[in-house]
This record gives structure tokens, sequence and C-alpha cells, in this order.
């Protein structure tokens, strides 16, 4: 879709008198040619593009005085008069970058401009060569090391994106277009999305923009497949991993090809197997922590010049052992556990996975398609499908019941369409934008439990409007307003006389989102970036009806089905420098929130016959959440960079007037890299010394913990990287040690931190080769 | 464009005749906790201690133990679901190497009362389904009953696991009553 731009069509032949031509070349601003540029003549609807040289010829043209429009997207489009009364003309066009918008990959020529103006609210992407480095690893782990960005782990085979120490249902995945619908409310309920699938992720941190629907008040993480091919050939890649820690094994073949008959036909093929055993502590093996994951995405697609077709499909399938040593009964175990320091067994290695464990299986299936109705108007249609099936298996089936080891404690079917309708218009002069529609559907069924999330159905319709007005090259102003509202129906199991009964439970919610914000380049390598935004959410299912013990944790949630929307103001400041030495970006932030919905504890524990537990009410409280993120890098020579990162956070509820819980620490990294030339027949060869340091978690709210915060630690890792000759391609090869020094740690945010020690040392190697008609 | 927004409410419609989600009551999710009760029988007494709608909801209710000092009672420990009618303890002895009842003496009486386990699983190991409570001097304390089930750590019949099935703590009255 991207590379719409095609030759387009000519039609609406009005002059017969045609006899001229105008010829020309298109520039950016430092002088480099721009192929693919759009050049139009809209009276006569007459236009072409640029080739590779940035060059173009019209021929046939009238006699006459035409008015041109030269346009690619990224730059502001150019309108000049050209005379072709007296014959053949010349027209040279130099284009000036405008703000770039996220919904339209564009590599522009300039990449200083580009990433001075990539977004006018913080933004962290991860392009495929960097991905390719952390191949192997879960979707989280991918998203590591971002500023601002950190990890919410349950053990070594669970990890959720944190934004700003927001995640689950305060933070929306959209991949390949897709809002991801799984059950994300649950801490140790990991994104369903292939590590090996993206070719782009971007991190959009805070209130972020109208067009992501309801959910996105924490930050929105945009994971984009490799684009269909566009010419005719075959092609493809391997790339296998292999970790020694916990003998992870990781393996994604992709397979592209685009149609020669057929010009515009691509399709792809991509599949990833990852299986792990139990990971281990500098110290003990943890338990049961192995697991199995499959997945395969396919795609097949259809583009010419107005329209283009693409039909998505992918599977995910996950296996993955929860920590034995987790598996607690009541406080008083929890307590033994604390007290006894580490897990009262070391298993040793195995790839084994016994209950408890969780089975998940994603698919999605979803169409796509645009159409452009003029050169300056972009229709999109999208509907997808999404089944998400979650089973979690208990150590052991509750005495008295059906004991069969093969049914599951906890058994949800999600099943979620969705239908988006959206228009992009200009741009116009100075302003272009889009509107747009959307549906949502979805439906759950528990099949074990009404405990914790109870059988629903909801509806959420939206509508939004977004524009942007680029006032000078260097000034641009963005603004999007949207309304949402949702209609559910639940059936939670209510306490009547002594027993559980269903009973309906009818929620509507409708509420607005909105953005402001102003981008200004203040000077050639400088720019700044404010954003002002206000998003809602409706309370989760989990919020409204939780009743019973959380494993893992030993404690008693309590929903409240009379909770409110949540409903925050952020305002953002980010600052850009990007010099031919040194570039960084500053963001700081207030996320101002009203009604965040929180876990509260309850002085007295709850008295119960499986022992005491401590008690936990969903809550609202007015927070506060301010912090800085900062990442930086300085080129001290032409082949060693030094690299800086680091996030600060401080998080209230000014309510109780206490720290918020479960915040992650402060934490700042460095690295020092070198990149050469050749080095022993390697290409391109790189070492890379990693170092992060993660503070202690002082700020916690007073006896709401069973322990102290852990102690700060520190992290050191090292990574070599290269391209060696392989047949007629290069392979590229790359050997990382991560915790080197094989540090005993605890983070904070992971949630066997009561239990155990976080993982050691492990070596990884990782090759990738790529194939066929490149 | 118009045409295609005429195609959303059609749409709507479409995804609206998926299933109904609404839960059937006969075959709806299960219960996870599913001991609700527990009986504890010291000398011919019966003592309660009842969760009748499992944990949270209802708070529990129990009896107190009272006991004639200085005297030896024989006892059985025995657990029920209540909800279900059904009598949990014959799998707690079918599985009795995976599972250990301990007992813990607390406040005044503890020192002066004794509880000891009479039976034994095939490893020799104590089950305390059954036992003996000797009373001693006249005063009042707790008597908490802790069944330990045992699936990642073995059972070594002294250590309790992190796998509490049941904790739950009676009053003990010693004197004449």
């Amino acid at each position: 879709m991207i590379r719409a731009l095609g030759l387009l069509v000519l039609a609406g032949w009005a002059s017969a008198a045609t006899a001229q031509s105008l010829s020309g070349l298109v520039e950016d601003e430092t002088r480099r040619p721009v192929p693919g540029a759009t050049v139009l003549v809209p009276r006569l609807d007459v236009g072409t593009i640029t080739n590779a040289q940035g060059r173009f010829t019209l021929s046939d043209l009238p006699a006459d005085t035409l008015t041109v429009r030269v346009s690619f997207l990224g730059f502001e489009p150019v309108w000049r008069q050209v005379d072709l009364r007296t014959g053949d003309a010349q027209l040279n066009v130099v284009l000036t970058p405008v703000l770039t918008k996220l919904d339209e990959v564009v590599v522009t020529e300039d990449a200083t401009v580009r990433d001075l103006t990539i977004a006018n609210q913080p933004l962290a992407v991860l392009d495929a060569r960097e991905l390719d480095l952390e191949r192997g690893g879960s979707f989280g782990e991918l998203l590591d090391g971002l500023a601002g960005v950190t990890l919410l782990t349950t053990g070594p085979t669970v990890a959720k994106p944190v934004i700003r120490g927001l995640h689950s249902d305060r933070v929306r995945i959209i991949n390949a277009g897709v809002p991801q619908e799984g059950q994300q409310w649950g801490g140790e309920h990991a994104p369903e999305i292939d590590p090996f699938s993206p070719n782009r992720i971007e991190v959009l941190k805070g209130a972020a923009g109208v067009e992501y629907g309801v959910g996105a008040i924490g930050g929105v993480i945009r994971v984009e497949p490799r684009p269909l091919r566009s010419t005719p050939g075959l092609a493809g890649a391997a790339h296998v991993s292999g970790h020694s820690n916990n003998w992870l094994g990781a393996g994604g073949l992709l397979l592209e090809g685009g149609s020669g008959q057929l010009p515009g036909l691509g399709w792809r093929v991509q599949g990833s197997t990852r299986v792990g055993g139990n990971a281990r502590t500098p110290d003990y093996a943890l338990s049961n922590t192995g697991f199995r994951e499959s997945s395969l995405n396919t795609a097949v697609g259809f583009q010419r010049d107005r329209f283009g077709v693409e039909v998505l499909g992918s599977h995910f399938a996950t296996t993955l052992g929860v920590f034995r040593g987790a598996h607690i009964g009541n406080l008083t175990d929890l307590q033994r556990a604390i007290d006894r320091g580490r897990p009262s067994t070391n298993p040793g290695f195995t790839f084994g996975i016994d209950p408890p464990k969780q089975d998940v299986a994603h698919t999605t299936l979803s169409a796509r398609g645009f159409y452009r109705l003029k050169p300056s108007y972009r229709l999109e249609a999208q509907y997808s499908y999404q089944r998400n099936d979650r089973k979690e298996f208990d150590a052991h089936r509750p005495l008295g019941s059906n004991r069969d080891p093969n049914k599951p404690a906890f058994d949800l079917l999600l099943q979620t369409h969705t239908l988006d309708l959206k228009l992009q218009r200009g741009p116009f002069g100075r302003r272009f934008g889009t509107v747009g529609l959307s549906l949502m559907r979805q439906g759950n069924v528990n099949g074990a439990t009404g405990i914790l999330i109870p059988n629903f159905w909801a509806y959420t319709f939206g509508a939004f409007a977004r524009e942007s007005f680029v006032a000078t090259d260097r000034l641009s102003f963005d603004v999007g307003l949207r309304l949402d509202g949702r209609v559910q129906r639940a059936w939670p199991k209510v306490r009547v006389l002594g027993r559980r009964e269903f009973e309906s439970d009818d929620r509507t919610y409708f509420s607005p989102t909105g953005v402001a914000g102003f981008l200004y380049r203040f000077a050639d390598a400088w720019s700044v970036g404010v954003n002002l935004g206000s998003a809602w959410r409706p309370p989760g299912v989990n919020e409204l009806y939780s009743d019973g013990v959380h494993h893992g944790t030993a404690q008693y949630e309590l929903g409240d089905a009379s909770l409110g929307p949540e409903r925050n103001a952020s305002l953002e400041l980010t600052l850009r420098h990007v010099g031919p030495r040194l570039r960084f970006e500053a963001a700081s932030y207030v996320n101002r929130f009203w009604g965040y919905i929180v876990l509260f504890p309850s002085p007295e524990p709850i008295l119960t016959i499986r022992g005491a537990f401590p008690f936990f009410r969903y809550q609202q409280s007015d927070a506060r959440l301010a912090g800085l993120d900062l990442t930086g890098e300085l080129s001290l020579t032409e082949s060693v960079t030094l690299g800086l990162k680091g996030s600060l956070l401080r998080a209230d509820d000014l309510d109780a007037d206490e720290p918020l819980f479960m915040m992650p620490a402060n934490r700042i990294g460095g690295h020092i890299d070198w990149t050469g030339r050749s080095l022993l027949g390697v290409r391109e060869p790189t070492l890379s010394v990693q170092l992060e340091h993660v503070g202690q978690q002082t700020r916690v709210p007073e006896g709401v913990d069973y322990t102290d915060p852990p102690a700060a630690y520190t992290l050191l890792g090292l990574e070599t990287s290269g391209f060696v000759p392989f047949g007629p391609v290069s392979m590229r090869v790359s050997f990382e040690v991560t915790n080197l020094l094989d540090a005993r740690y605890r983070d904070f945010l992971s949630r066997y931190r009561y239990y155990a020690d976080d993982p050691g040392r492990s070596f990884i190697i990782r090759l990738s080769l790529p194939f066929g008609d490149q | 464009m118009k045409k295609l927004l005429y195609l959303l409410p059609v749409a709507m419609l479409v995804l609206a005749g998926c299933d109904s989600e609404e839960p059937d009551a006969d075959d709806g999710p299960g219960e996870q906790e599913l001991i609700t009760q527990v009986r504890l029988s010291v000398g011919g007494q019966t003592f309660t201690w009842t969760d009748a709608d499992g944990p949270g909801g209802g708070e529990p209710v129990f009896d107190t133990i009272r006991l004639a000092p200085n005297t030896a009672f024989p006892a059985t420990v025995e657990f029920f679901n209540t909800i279900d009618d059904e009598d949990v303890t014959e799998e707690i002895r079918e599985e009795d190497e995976e599972h250990q009842v301990f007992f813990t003496i607390g406040g005044d009486i503890a020192g002066s009362t004794k509880i000891t386990v009479t039976d034994a699983d095939e490893n020799g190991l104590p089950i305390g389904l059954s036992f003996e409570m000797e009373t001693g001097r006249a005063t009042n304390g707790t008597l908490t009953v802790t069944l330990s089930h045992y699936d990642d750590a073995p059972k070594d019949g002294v250590t309790r696991s992190d796998e509490t099935d049941i904790e739950v703590t009676y009053p003990v009255e010693v004197g004449v009553f």
C-alpha cells in the first residue's frame, strides 16, 4: 500500500491541441533526487511519477498555462505554474519534508529531518536490523531496553511490555493493523505475537492519538510485518538462534514472492518455532519453566496504483510452564517461601512441562484494502477476526472435583470482530487529515470457572477525525478527536444465599478522546514537540467482577461492579537533537488520572477455610505518573559510538497520598559500540558492551507488600556480530552474552521475586541468512 | 464512500449473529474451592469449621473445642464439600503419600495439651487423619489444622508444603463444663 504511487491513469482527456511536453527533476532539500514523487496536472487529471533519478516527463500536453502539483509522502506538496504556450518546458522542484505521520511509513531521503519530525510525542522505533539482533526471545523481550519501556515478567516465559508504568488494559498493541485482543487484562498473560514476524515495531508513549480506540491510555505498540513484495521473484530468509541458559532453540523461515505475470501480486509465508526448558538462576534451576511456541503467518495481496487488497492469516500457539515454586496455598505458605529465600526444590534441567501451565492459541484473520478515490482521497477498509483460546491448568485439581489432569482450571475463549473504515484526505495546501469509523464486537465464553472472568459480550463503536496543519516547513500542528461508546453485558457469578449463581449485568459507556500538539524544528538540528492528550478506558471485566484468590501471589481479589471509566490527561514535552556526532531524544511527561483503577489493600486479611489471604479490592482514585525518558548516542570516532539511556518515573496515588504499587524502578544504561568495515573476511563487524543499572524501587506504599523491594542490580552484556560470505549471499552471525557476570538479582516487576532469582548468564548465538532474489 | 457506509450496519448484523455468550446454568463454570467444612471428632464430640460458600463471600463459622483436662481422647479429622454433600476425606486417604495434616497448638494450652498422630502412609510417614489429643491443665488456647499437599517438593513427614489445601484455627477451652 505504501508504494501505491504508480502511474496515474490517463483520464478526463480535455484538449485536442496536445503536442507540448514538460520534463524536469524533483529533489529534496539536500539536493538528492526523489524517486517515486507524483507529478500531477489536476485540471487534466494527467500525471506521472519520477524515475530512480528523480526525473519525469509528461508529454502530449496542451499548449496552455497549466498548474502542476508535485508531491511525495513525507514532503510538503508544491504547486507550480508552467507555460507551455510557446513549446516544451522544464520544471525543477525542491521538496521540503513535512511532519511524518505514523500511518505513513515513509523513508525520506533526509534522515535528519525525518528523525527530528517523526512525531510530536515520544516514539521509539525498532527496525528490521535491530530486531534481527534480538530474534529468538519472546515478543516482550524485543521491546526491553527501549527508554521508558520495561517488562512485567512472570518467570522467564511471560514478559509483558510496560510503558512508563502502565501495561495490560492500558496499552494497546496493534499487530499488522489489527488491535490485538486476548485476555490482556492479566499481568501474567503475554501478548500472543510471533516474535519473528515484526519487521518494524513502533512504541508510542503516552495517550496516543485518536486512531487506536479505547484503551490506548498509556501507549500504543504498533507491530508491522514485512511489506508484501512488489517486484517479481522469490526470496526468503532463515533465522536460527540458540540460548544456553534454558537451552532455548528458535528458528524462523520466511518465504516471499512477487508475480511476474501479474504485477502487483505478492505473497508471504512465515513460520517460526521456539522451544525452551527450565531456566537457570546462578544457583538453581526454576522448575517447570519451559515452553513450546509455534506460529505461522501468511499474507497475499494485490495492488495497483489506485487500489490494493491484502488478506492476512496468522496462528500462534504456545504451551508454557508456570514456575512450580510459585504455586502456593495461602499467606502462610507465601511467608514460608519468602523466609526460605529460594525454591524448595532444585529440579535441574528438563524440557518437560507439567501442570501448572498455560495453553494459549491465537488466530487472526484480516482483510484490508485501499482505494484512491482521487489523488487526494484515499479510502481504507479493514475487517478482522480474532480467536483467543486460553487454558490454564493447575498443579492439581482441587479435592472433590473432577480431577482429570487434562481438565483446565481456567478456560476462556474470546472472539473479536473488528471493522474499520478510514478516509485519508489531502494534502490540500498545508492541511491533511484522516476521518474514520470503527466497530468492534467481542464475545467471551468461560468454560471452567465463574470466579475470574465471566462470560460477556461487548460492542464498541468509535468515530474519529484527525487533522494536521503544516504552518511552515519548521512548524506543524496536529489535532484529533474521537468518540467511543461501549455496550456490554456480562454474566458474573454472584453470591446468592451461600451459592453462586449467574446474573446478567449491563454496562454502557460513552466518552471522548482528544489530542492536540505541535512540532517545531527551531533550529536545523533541533526540534521540540508538545502533545496534550486525554483518553479513557472502561473498567475491565476482571476489575468489575473478580472474586477469588489469585494464584502465585496468594491474594484475594474482589472486583467492584460499580466502577466507572478511568480518564487521564497527559502532557508530553519532547526535545530532539540530530547533530553530526550527537543525537538524542529527551521526553518528559505528566500523566494525571481521574478514577485510576487500582487494587487497593484492605487492612484485615480475609479468613477462609484455606487459611488467611491478604485482601485486595479494585478501587478508583486519582493518580499522577510523571517522569523522564532519555536516549542518546554520541559518535566518538567514525567507528565508535557511545550510547546512554535512562528512565525516571514517579507514580503517586493522590487520594491516598502514597506511591502507586508495582511501578518500575528508575534505571540508567549505556553501551559502547564499535563497528568496522571488514575484519578477517567478516563484513561490518561489530562489538558492543552494554551495561544497565536498575535502582531499588524505594517508592512503595506502606504495608502492602510482603517483603522489601529487591535490591538494585547491574547487568553487563556483550554482543558481537558480522556478515560472513555464504555462497552467493552473506550470512549474519551474532554472538551475545546476557548477564555476563551471572549476577543474582530480582526485578521489582518480576512476579516471582518472592520465590526465586531472575535467570542467570546466557550465551546466545544467532544466524540469519537471506536467500533468493533480493 | 457512501456505499461502503451502508455496509456498516449490515456488517453489524452479521457480527451480532454470533453465539450468545449467556452461560448455561447446568453446564456452567465449575467451582474451584470444594472443601467447605472441616469436622474434628474428639472423644465422641464433633466440632465443625465451615466456610459454606468457599473463600470470600459469607464469613466462616466455627465451633469452640471444649474438653475435659488431663484426658487422652481418640480423634479424627474429616473434610467435606457441603455444597454437593461429598466426603473428601476418602480422596485424601487414597493419596496419602501426597498429603499430611499438621496440628499446631497455640495460646495458653501450648505445652500442656499434646497431639500424637496415630496413622501412617505406605512409607511409614504420618498422615494425620487419625490422632490422639491429650489435654493437660485447664486453660484456653487454639488448635490449627493444616492440610498440606505435596506435589513439587516430596513429603518427608516433618516439613509443610507451600501448597496448603486447608488451614483452619479452632478456639480451644480445656476445663470442666
